[in-house]
């Protein structure tokens, strides 16, 4: 679903990313893994064209969705209106919009009201819909949890495994350990614009979890 | 092509659902009416004076629209990434682009016609009531036509905000700069007529003629004012004129949103 070759980019003489070799196949759930700056948001934008790469080349196969790290949704508009208006232009059956939001439990209520009245959580479950909606082949999740509290995080798990079930490919960055294990098959710790590591998950455990972090920690403190 | 239509619909929604706009549209209907009270003051020809007030105020309601509503929103897609959802629906950034730009035209149609309608409602009014204070006569087409030809520079005026927005880093920067284009294409064009008259002119040393004149020519005339001027003083504009100045500022607009699709691909949208 996802080829990337050499993928690089660089800022005037800074590489923010460096030299990135990654494939995703349907069904596979694939973790960024970094500290803030490490350059996972800039890789993935790279991927979409939205940030032109300096060097590789990124194939996406199928229809994708992505999911901004902080999405501004336009503010005067209903959560409902903005999911009609995807499957207007994705030719997606209308009645899609209205499952999506079901699925991020978002009311019959809330769905109709201007986006500037919901809260942080509330515009991530949105969000979250958008790029639900229309069943994406690929999904490409910028920090996904960002703004959820503890019962919203696993309800959005829950959908993201289903989702996976299904044979959705989803590649999810984040700098949360403990979510990441829990969804996916393999994670990929980065540093420095660079792929560091790659670390295949067995049983989604806490023991796996603390490891990836300790192993995060050591790439993280190595100089560039 | 597929893309572009629903994003044109879904701008009009976004601007239309907004308070400022319902507020802006009830605005509009009141304002001609309002324009009586000094109109009536000027009793020597109320006709003229009342559609250069009409004229002033619709120029005001544009400049509302392009300024407090147009460039937020463009300003604010690309700044704070709102772009990246329409963008990797996926959508090619030119026609993002251009269905944005359609949208706030189309957006601003409403706006438009409920001036025009009260401002011809107003008219009538004045000319059944004051006829006595009429000297040129001011006719209802003629004012819609002049209003009509009046949304000319705001077009290319919004063309020219998204090329600023293609390339600025915020809002503050588009307006800062759009505010200066405004200016500058508003307020110098005028003066260079006026310095280009035959009389001034032939006591202008050559070099600065020729300077002043090259200025003329490659500085767009977004003011309106010959148009505005010859309508409200009721003299006919030769279909060569109106021909003219449409395709002079359809011309802009091109260029602009051209340059605007330039500079946004060319962009990383981080």
């Amino acid at each position: 679903m996802l080829k990337v070759v050499e993928l690089g980019k660089r800022y005037a003489e800074h590489w923010a990313v460096r030299d990135v070799h990654l494939e995703i196949a349907a069904g596979e759930a694939v973790g960024l893994l970094g500290a803030n700056g490490a350059g996972k948001s800039t890789l993935i934008k790279s991927m979409l064209g939205l940030v032109h790469a300096t060097t590789g080349s990124a194939e996406l196969n199928g229809p994708y969705a992505y999911l901004p790290e902080q999405p501004q949704l336009p503010p005067s508009l209903s959560a409902l209106s903005l999911l009609r208006f995807k499957c207007r232009a994705n030719h997606i059956p209308p009645d899609q919009a209205s499952a999506a939001l079901a699925e991020v439990r978002l009311s019959d209520a809330d769905i109709v009201r201007p986006l500037r009245q919901y809260s942080k959580g509330m515009r991530q479950r949105a969000s979250l819909a958008f790029t639900l909606c229309g069943d994406p082949g690929l999904m490409l999740l910028d920090e996904p949890m960002s703004g959820l509290d503890a019962l919203g995080r696993a309800q959005m798990l829950d959908v993201f495994k289903r989702r996976k079930e299904r044979g959705t490919a989803i590649l999810m960055s984040s700098h949360i350990v403990s979510d990441m294990v829990q969804l996916c098959d393999r994670v990929l710790i980065m540093a420095h614009g660079r792929i560091c590591e790659s670390v295949t998950i067995v049983d989604h455990s806490l023991a796996e979890a603390k490891a990836l972090e300790s192993r995060l920690a050591d790439w993280t403190e190595q100089q560039p | 092509m597929s893309r572009t239509l629903p994003l044109v619909t879904l701008t009009f929604r976004e601007i239309a659902s907004q308070r400022v706009y319902r507020i802006l549209l009830g605005v509009l209907l009141l304002v001609p009416w309002l324009m009586l009270i000094p109109a009536s003051l000027f009793m020597f020809d109320i006709g003229k004076v009342l559609i250069d007030l009409l004229f002033t105020a619709l120029h005001a309601s544009l400049l509302i629209f392009l300024f407090f509503m147009a460039a937020p929103l463009i300003a604010r897609d690309i700044e704070q990434g709102s772009c990246h959802i329409f963008l990797t629906l996926p959508m090619r950034r030119g026609r993002y682009l251009s269905a944005r730009f359609v949208g706030l035209i189309v957006a601003l149609m409403p706006l438009f016609a409920a001036y025009a309608l009260s401002a011809s409602l107003t008219l009538t009014f004045a000319e059944s009531h004051w006829a006595a204070f009429y000297v040129a006569p001011h006719s209802v087409p003629l004012f819609d036509y002049g209003a009509a030809l009046i949304l000319m520079p705001y077009l290319a005026l919004t063309a020219v905000l998204f090329l600023i927005a293609a390339a600025a880093t915020g809002l503050p920067e588009t307006m800062v700069f759009l505010f200066s284009v405004w200016l500058l294409c508003w307020s110098l064009p005028p003066v260079l007529g006026a310095l280009l008259q035959a009389e001034v002119a032939a006591k202008t040393p050559t070099w600065i003629g020729t300077l002043l004149q090259t200025v003329n020519q490659l500085l767009p005339d977004l003011s309106s004012s010959r148009i505005s001027l010859y309508l409200a003083h009721g003299k006919k504009l030769g279909i060569e004129a109106v021909a003219g100045y449409c395709l002079q500022h359809l011309a802009y607009a091109l260029l602009a949103m051209m340059l605007a699709v330039i500079l946004f691909k060319r962009r990383d949208l981080t």
